[in-house]
């Protein structure tokens, strides 16, 4: 059917026409009626119209009665003319225009304000019992605009007005702070634009150089150069107010991006081995040995894989570690001593790595250098054979010359002969001196070659020269740091043996190399995912910012935060004077 | 038949709000990021799109159920979605703030969200328990016809008032007149009666459930020995009764309606607070980026 639908205005002016199509026209309170009757004592859906020849049909469906001409019904048909009472709505079907096959006027019921004369007088909704949205919604937006945008936006315009409301109780930016800094950035206070320096713009590195001005980079960028790394800010990285903060990332994916494939990412400039997780890639580590070059040069740093075949040290020195550490000891010049680790290898202060090992140290107490065995008292100073020569000519011409107590059948002179010139004659004495040379070469060809000396070195005997024989001992040097690539704390590890690591034991050489392989440690360590094993991510043992390789990020003066330092120590130095004169 | 909001179209706005719920928990507990979860992440920015943008839109349901001339989509399905989306935003809100919450501007924020959805939910409750009591309040008659028969009891009450004499015919002037349905917003949801009555001798007393003004009447009735005027001080109070019976249902209606919309006035000024803590938010995280 095509219905018009005239709604009255019931506040005067025009009313409003619309079409309805369809095979009827439902009525109800529901938004989904064709026709809706905002009347709150109506049901969801009421009634329906539906033609009839040329008759409108009215159903009462829900609940209720309509009222046709007063008269109560629950479906009755429409002629025109007739109206029907729908609670305080009233329908009445008029005359049809053209184009239309129905037409009804639709008077709304008078919305709950307008009760009649005596309903009129009381306060029945709540707008006129005093609440209200818009006004509220508006002083709400002004207030919460004001509170929290303006007044601490303040201080982007001046540092009088920043000042300010961070002095007062007033609402500042600290409103804006996400999470509460790392308690290493806390001397900041709420000084938010000390490092939010330029606004809609990220914080910029030059305001963490301002502080963390050695902060070096993770690679040479002098032999290749990474965008990510130039490109990425400091705060990408290390970011703020978190909770909980984490200003130091352990995440290794973002290692293992670059390092996962480090060929692409360098162009073949590097070398390095690929790893991506301590447990699952990771390649056998490396240590740095020392190479002798056989003449002056300086000694040379030769990375060698621990599982490369021909993993030997070449510290010239000779030491058997097993002898060293024999359970049942081991003979020393006082009796036999039983020796551990510790004896000789103790870290430092720190407790991170092993103090250089010195002769004087740990050797001395039991490799007495005598040489002398009817002078077992009497020791040689450490030293290189060329000063150790003269030492031995002066000791033995010394013990020709006085000659009391030397051996039967060496000249004995009395320098005291009674009548006699108390000078020794020349012949004699030159005698006495070759005498003493021949000693002296015989005890050094014993020291060097067989006992005292070579119980430790490598000595080599050199072509003999107009000025006699000659002993070259070569120089020995004991890595200090035999994983420099890496860090590694003796002190977490202090539970451990020596030995559950080192395989001191078992070692019969000094060319040995006993540091531990990536299997002793993963024994422990897992790799970053580890459920069951101790998790170990790459920062765990290596540094993102490499000593070796160069400031990051260049300072920029003029930084602001650098200021804002400086008024912090400012701060800090009279703090501290004032806690001195406090003791005082 | 009618459809609820809740059920249009096969609760398709349900659907569409749970599978973005979804969506959503699945990709922060799949998300792994270095940093523990906030709004900066990439998920957290997309999070916080999609809620800032949610949060226009649904407060954009007020513009368009006024507007009856669009097209765009029927205010019952706008509706609908405005509940299911609502709902979901307190899931999308929540991850976007990666349960980072503090005495902030952030927080704020996201309070009053809450806020305005924790009323919405309200207003759900109170439009299915409502109107089933109204209706059974006031029989399915509307407010006018009530009043109507209240005007009809008045007719009668101020004739028979003059038979009981003029104390009496005085007493019911003055309580008729001062008869007070509703009030301030407060008494209106608390239904309370706020009528008085000026009774000689005693002042201007409350009159509430007019039952100053019955006690009245049958005390005049107890001293009565004319009979006419008896039956018509016994009339009067039986009235008296009917009257403030019927009064007593308006009364109830008046705080049915009043607690029907109670929630609006929570709803819609705290979305607006809520937008403009949501703008400051925008605004000062990108300003202290």
């Amino acid at each position: 059917m095509r219905l018009l639908i005239r709604t009255l205005n019931p506040a005067g002016g025009e009313p409003q026409e619309r079409a309805h199509y369809g095979e009827m026209l439902t009525l109800g309170r529901a938004t989904d009626q064709g026709l809706q009757l905002p009347d709150r004592h109506l049901p969801l859906s009421f009634c329906e119209l539906t033609p009839d020849g040329g008759q409108l049909d009215l159903r009462v469906i829900g609940e209720g009665a309509a009222f046709v001409n007063g008269r109560r019904t629950r479906g009755s048909k429409l002629a025109i003319g007739d109206s029907v009472d729908l609670g305080a709505s009233r329908l009445t079907r008029v005359e049809a225009p053209a184009d239309f096959d129905f037409a009804i006027e639709f008077r709304p019921a008078p919305d709950s304000g307008e009760e009649g004369a005596f309903g009129a007088q009381f306060k029945q909704t709540l707008e006129l019992g005093g609440l209200a949205r818009r006004g509220p919604s508006w002083a709400f937006v002004g207030v919460i605009l004001a509170l929290f945008l303006i007044l601490p936006g303040t201080a982007l315009i001046s540092e009088d007005a920043a000042e300010f409301t961070r002095a007062t109780p007033l609402p500042d930016d600290s409103l804006w702070s996400s999470g509460p800094l790392h308690t290493s950035h806390r001397f900041m206070g709420n000084d938010c634009t000390a490092c939010h320096v330029d606004a809609f713009a990220m914080v910029r590195d030059q305001e963490c150089v301002a502080c963390h001005a050695s902060m070096t980079h993770h690679v040479d960028p002098a032999v290749h150069q990474v965008a990510e790394l130039e490109e990425t800010r400091c705060a990408s990285c290390h970011k703020e107010h978190n909770e909980p903060s984490v200003l130091v990332q352990g995440d290794q994916r973002e290692c293992a991006s670059c390092h996962g494939n480090l060929e692409a990412h360098t162009d073949g400039a590097l070398t390095l081995a690929n790893a991506t997780d301590f447990a699952e890639n990771h390649p056998e580590f490396k240590v740095s040995l020392l190479r002798d070059s056989e003449g002056m040069a300086p000694w040379t740093v030769e990375r060698v894989a621990l599982d490369a075949p021909a993993l030997t040290e070449t510290s010239n020195l000779l030491f058997p570690h097993d002898v060293h550490l024999a359970a049942e000891g081991i003979e020393g010049p006082r009796g036999d001593v039983t020796l551990q680790c510790a004896d000789c290898h103790r870290t430092d202060p720190s407790g991170a790595y092993m103090e250089p090992i010195s002769m004087e140290q740990h050797c001395a107490d039991c490799h007495l250098l005598t040489f002398d065995p009817g002078m077992p008292t009497r020791e040689l100073p450490h030293g290189e054979p060329a000063v150790l020569l003269p030492i031995l000519e002066e000791f033995y011409a010394k013990q020709t010359l006085v000659g009391a107590s030397l051996e039967a059948g060496r000249p004995a002179y009395d320098a005291r002969r009674p009548g006699g010139d108390t000078r020794m004659e020349a012949a004699l004495r030159q005698e006495a001196l070759v005498f003493a040379r021949q000693q002296a070469l015989a005890t050094a060809e014993d020291i060097f070659e067989r006992t005292t000396c070579a119980t430790c070195h490598d000595v080599e005997r050199l072509p003999d020269s107009a000025e006699g024989p000659a002993w070259h001992v070569r120089p020995v040097k004991l890595a200090k740091v035999w994983m420099p690539k890496s860090f590694f704390d003796h002190g977490p590890h202090e539970n451990e043996t020596c030995t559950s690591c080192h395989d001191a034991e078992q070692s019969e050489s000094a060319a040995d190399v006993l540091m531990p392989a990536i299997d002793s440690c993963r024994a422990c360590h897992g790799g970053g995912e580890e459920q069951v094993l101790l998790a170990s991510t790459c920062i765990d043992c290596h540094e993102f910012h490499l000593p070796q390789h160069g400031l990051m990020r260049p300072e920029v003066p003029g930084s602001v935060l650098k200021s804002a330092r400086t008024d912090f120590d400012r701060q800090r130095a009279a703090h501290r004077q004032a806690e001195r004169e406090r003791g005082r | 038949m009618f459809e609820s909001f809740l059920t249009y179209r096969s609760g398709r706005w349900f659907w569409w709000a749970s599978a973005l719920s979804l969506l959503s928990i699945g990709l922060y507990a799949w998300h792994d990021l270095p940093d523990p979860p906030n709004g900066g992440t990439w998920l957290g920015y997309t999070l916080g799109t999609i809620g800032a943008v949610l949060i226009v839109w649904l407060i954009w349901l007020g513009r368009r159920k006024r507007d009856y001339g669009s097209n765009a989509g029927t205010v019952q399905g706008w509706t609908s979605a405005h509940v299911y989306l609502g709902t979901a935003l307190i899931i999308i809100a929540t991850l976007h703030t990666g349960f980072q919450f503090g005495w902030n501007l952030h927080t704020l924020a996201y309070t009053l969200m809450m806020i305005v959805i924790l009323s919405g939910f309200f207003g759900i409750w109170a439009y299915a328990r409502y109107p089933s009591m109204m209706t059974e309040n006031t029989g399915g008659k509307s407010r006018p016809e009530l009043y109507t028969e209240v005007a009809e009891l008045d007719r009668q009450l101020q004739r028979l008032a003059e038979k009981g004499g003029p104390e009496v015919a005085t007493a019911v002037a003055s309580a008729l007149e001062r008869t007070v349905v509703g009030g301030s917003w407060l008494a209106q949801l608390r239904g309370e009666d706020l009528s008085e009555v000026q009774l000689p001798g005693k002042g201007r007393v409350s009159n509430a459930g007019m039952n100053a003004i019955v006690d009245f009447v049958i005390e005049h009735l107890g001293a009565s020995r004319d009979g006419a005027q008896g039956e018509a001080l016994r009339e009067l109070s039986t009235l008296l009764g009917n009257r403030a019976r019927l009064l007593a249902r308006v009364r109830r209606d008046v705080q049915l309606v009043g607690l029907l919309r109670a929630w609006l006035f929570v709803h819609v000024p705290v979305a607006f607070a809520c937008l403009a803590a949501l703008t400051a938010h925008i605004v000062s995280v990108f300003i202290y980026w």
